[in-house]
């Protein structure tokens, strides 16, 4: 009988494994799987998780955050990753299963390499944690040191000035709001109620520790060299490639006086004691099959990368890409994430935005620095060559993935526009440097047909002016395919031009017939205070919700029919799924480039949708502190009083200041991947609506007349 | 809209001549797409109610008697047109009801002492229409602060009684008169919801009647004692208007 149990194990390890590996290809993102459980349904609803009201201000906040993360498509449930997290956090509480029923795990799609706990017994472990670990014990660590949190009841003591630290979901994700005392009872208590009673191996217990210190590295040390970046028809100047790497410095004994962690040092020397004083230690680094482990290993590092390039974050998961290609040199998710960060660092520099996404070369430690110095070197020409020449390559590749296609025709159309490298004319058929043997039957003709002679007379040689980037496309222009496909972008890209002058001629001044749908994404409004004070939450909601009612107004008299996806819903409109890829979606659109990383699928989210049109709004208010037209007014008074009628309109103009209002409108085909109508207006005016209500009106009529019916 | 351009200026036809101008006109103001998006949510037909009052400190008013805070009051039923994102025209009819206190008038060369008499208070009754324009200072008419500029036409009657001591029955009397007003006028609009308008403002007139200005002059006859107080109502004015944009 355990011999049949063991088969049918081993069997159907092989058969996980091998349907792993086929996913992993396919590897698209992380996605949560089913209906939303009730607890985090009840937190959308303003409720506890078990759907009770929530009993004071701590409880509410941390539902709000939770919130957020669900809101934002950061929660995943049902997963294969969450999977495995449960099942290490059963085998932490095999003999508690009390307490096993009151927490709540789920994983977290952020880059950032944490686990926190909250209250109500809701665990979350970021991807970012499980991409930098390195056996199931570390995770098994960092969840035993979670729970003593939720067990003394840690968040009812949470400090006084967390409001001020955490400002944004993102601050929510780095930071816990512990005091040192906490946490250094939480790795000590931890490690003997839970970890020790498992056969975990006890080293894991330094390796969190090493993951926290080092998990602002990429996945991996990879040693890289110029090769990968050039070939033999063209080589790049010297300085863009390092010699010497900055070390690796990071500090284990920074002063934590003013930190609510203590500093690493103390806490490993602290649990060192704590670990050579047990009397058993375990030896185990996995009691799940290590393939699991792997497997949701390498889920949570694409999905890294997939965050990180969605981010902007882009040399950074070009060179974790690179880090795991070497070993998957196949893998369409890694091709596919190599092209993207690529195109991204090449947007970028052409669009003159490069610094938003340097990583700066003084600062960064380790192998990394080899690209983030190179990338700085080179220049737009360059970078937009190696994108183009890396999109062609996935292309031939997946001739289907439209994606790849998309990526390669807005690089030749940068280098029509931005560089004037429009023509494989401009590009030498020769290597650099090689010398030029002159045919010398070069004047027999009589040997030689037409079609020769044409060609001989067409290859380009070296010019004066010519530098590496005249070099880039030598050995692709010998491909006929590349050559086609080059030669059709440019057409697309002359016809694409006349398309868009003929619509700037389409009267776009009155109201379109057709009545279409149109997603407004999480508008977001809020008051600004000119002494610079952040506003309230509060008062955050309510202007938003001010702004979301003006929206469904505007947009229907502006003949559109408008589904508002607002951040302060209590019902999801969409499936959560849905939401997920839509907010990502959103979070990738950038200033550099119209086509995102979330292109990939745009065409079927849209469909999905039930419209290509995505709006997104923000508008902010500000008071000037001063009144207009005061002559007016006082003469306006002064006849007033006279006049009993108008006494009181006299008055109530009196009552409001100036106020500047900025508004930002951006309007989205997702289907075609383009910008419908894109503007920030500011305007003045005396608190009253009506001033937006006009300046959103013609927003929504432009985009009504500008999107395709 | 060049076609329509065309057919005005260069047609030949008399009929055609003659309403040429108009025609013009009404191109303009329905081709005015051309200079943008115009009107508040698109809509450009504004019924306007306006109600001016002047105050009348220590002269009678529409009510017996002078009170404390009189004022008097003139009102206009209006429709406007936004014909671009800066400008309205409108057009309005006017009415306006008040009183005066006629004096002696002699039309005797040798000044002698006037008889005692007794003036009751006698109505002037206004009717007329005007025109105007406005010009919208924030370019999203009809929204925000304006200039107005306005012309106006109207006539007035003005009735009352005079009982001389030396005689023993009132004498009635009865005259009418015609003027012509400019008006300039700074305010505010504001929308309160999408087919709601208020307003506010205040506004400067002079009268002219014909060759010449009308003034606070007091003239002998009653009638003209009546234009007196129509330009000390048209002179200045505190403006309040409720609108109706429907589309």
């Amino acid at each position: 009988m355990k011999k049949f149990l063991l088969f049918l194990v081993l069997v159907s390890n092989v058969i996980f494994v091998s349907a792993q590996q086929i996913s992993l290809n396919d590897f698209y993102r992380l996605e949560a799987k089913g209906q939303l459980p009730n607890d985090l349904s009840n937190i959308i609803k303003g409720l506890n998780f078990d759907g009770s009201i929530p009993k004071n201000d701590i409880q509410k906040a941390s539902n709000d955050n939770i919130k957020e993360l669900l809101l934002t498509g950061r929660i995943v449930y049902g997963d294969t990753v969450t999977k495995y997290l449960e099942k290490v956090l059963d085998n932490l509480l095999v003999n508690d299963s009390k307490l096993r029923k009151e927490i709540k795990i789920y994983t977290i799609k952020s880059a950032e390499a944490n686990a926190f706990m909250n209250g109500d017994g809701f665990l979350f472990v970021t991807i970012g944690f499980i991409a930098q670990s390195t056996s199931e014990a570390e995770i098994a660590y960092v969840i035993s040191h979670e729970l003593i949190h939720y067990v003394k009841k840690h968040s009812q003591k949470e400090s006084e000035d967390k409001a001020d630290r955490i400002q944004t979901i993102d601050d929510y994700l780095k930071y816990h709001s512990r005091s040192r005392e906490q946490e250094f009872e939480c790795d000590k208590l931890g490690y003997e109620n839970f970890f020790k009673n498992t056969t975990y191996d006890s080293k894991a217990v330094d390796g969190m520790f090493d993951i926290l210190q080092y998990s602002y590295l990429p996945f991996d040390e990879v040693k890289l060299s110029r090769d990968i970046f050039e070939n033999e028809y063209y080589k790049f100047n010297d300085s863009y490639f390092l010699q010497n790497i900055t070390p690796i410095v990071s500090r284990e004994d920074y002063i934590d006086t003013f930190s609510t962690h203590p500093n690493l040092k103390s806490r490993r020397n602290e649990m060192e004691s704590i670990v050579s004083s047990s009397v058993v230690l375990g030896t185990s680094k996995f009691i799940q099959p290590q393939s699991s482990f792997e497997f949701i290993r390498t889920i949570s590092r694409f999905e890294t990368i997939n965050q990180q390039i969605i981010t902007n974050n882009y040399i950074k998961a070009y060179y974790n890409t690179l880090c795991l290609i070497k070993d998957n040199p196949d893998n369409k998710f890694l091709k596919t994430a190599l092209n993207a960060s690529l195109y991204g660092i090449a947007k970028a520099k052409i669009s003159g935005n490069y610094q938003d996404i340097d990583l700066g070369t003084q600062k960064t430690e380790g192998e990394m620095q080899f690209v983030v110095n190179l990338f700085k070197k080179m220049n737009k020409k360059e970078l937009a060559l190696l994108s183009l020449r890396q999109s062609w390559d996935a292309m031939k590749s997946y001739p289907n993935v439209n994606y790849f296609k998309l990526l390669f025709n807005d690089m030749v159309k940068a280098l029509v526009e931005e560089s004037d490298l429009g023509s494989l004319n401009k590009f030498s058929d020769y290597r650099m440097g090689e010398v030029i043997v002159e045919d010398t039957t070069a004047n027999d003709n009589e040997n030689k047909t037409k079609y020769d002679k044409v060609k001989n007379k067409r290859l380009v040689g070296h010019l004066k002016s010519f530098k590496t980037e005249n070099y880039m496309l030598g050995d692709l222009k010998k491909d006929e395919e590349f050559v086609k496909a080059f030669n059709s972008s440019l057409t697309q890209i002359e016809n694409q031009n006349a398309n868009d002058y003929i619509t700037s001629l389409r009267d776009n001044t009155g109201k379109s017939k057709v009545k279409k749908k149109i997603i407004v994404l999480n508008p977001y409004a809020e008051k600004a205070y000119r002494s610079g004070k952040p506003s309230s939450k509060s008062s955050k909601e309510t202007q938003t919700k001010r702004l979301e009612k003006r929206i469904k107004n505007i947009a229907k008299v502006a003949n559109l029919n408008p589904i508002i996806i607002s951040n302060y819903q209590k019902e999801l409109s969409l499936n959560y799924q849905l939401n997920s890829r839509l907010i990502d979606y959103s979070r990738s659109l950038n200033k550099f480039s119209e086509i995102t990383y979330e292109s990939r699928d745009s065409e079927t989210l849209a469909k999905e949708l039930g419209t290509p049109i995505l709006n997104l709004v923000y508008y902010e208010k500000k008071s000037l502190g001063y009144k207009k037209n005061k002559t007016y007014k006082r003469l306006h008074t002064l006849f007033s009083s006279m006049t009993l009628p108008t006494l009181p309109f006299s008055i109530y103009q009196w009552v409001f200041r100036e106020q500047a209002g900025k508004l930002i409108f951006i309007s989205y085909d997702l289907e075609n991947n383009k910008t419908i109508y894109s503007t920030t207006k500011q305007f003045e005016h005396e608190n009253t609506f009506d001033m937006l209500n006009q300046e959103l009106y013609e927003c929504y009529v432009k985009t009504n007349n500008l999107s395709k019916n | 809209m060049s076609a329509m351009l065309k057919l005005i200026i260069f047609q030949k036809t008399n009929k055609m001549k003659k309403y040429r101008l108009l025609l013009f006109v009404i191109v303009i103001a329905c081709s005015s797409n051309v200079f943008g998006q115009a009107g508040y949510l698109g809509k450009r037909c504004h019924f306007v109610f306006d109600a001016r009052f002047s105050p009348a400190i220590l002269t009678p008013v529409y009510m017996v008697g002078t009170h404390y805070c009189d004022f008097n009051t003139h009102f206009s039923p209006s429709f406007e047109y936004v014909v671009n994102r800066d400008w309205v025209i409108g057009a309005s009819y006017q009415f306006e009801h008040s009183k005066y206190t006629p004096e002696y008038s002699s039309h005797n060369e040798i000044p002698i002492p006037p008889p005692n008499y007794t003036a009751q208070e006698s109505d002037i009754d206004l009717y007329g229409f005007g025109i105007y324009a406005k010009y919208y200072t924030n370019p999203k008419a009809p929204l925000g602060y304006y200039y107005k500029f306005g012309l106006d036409y109207f006539t007035y009657t003005a009735t009352g009684k005079i009982k001389y001591d030396y005689l023993p029955m009132s004498t009635t009397f009865k005259g009418e008169d015609w003027a012509l007003g400019f008006r300039i006028e700074f305010g505010k609009t504001v929308f309160v919801s999408n087919y709601i308008s208020l307003g506010t403002g205040l506004s400067l007139g002079a009268l002219t009647n014909g060759y010449r200005f009308m003034s606070m002059e007091k003239r002998n006859e009653p009638i003209h004692q009546a234009s007196t107080r129509v330009l000390a109502n048209y002179f200045i004015g505190v403006n309040l208007t409720l609108g109706i944009l429907p589309f």
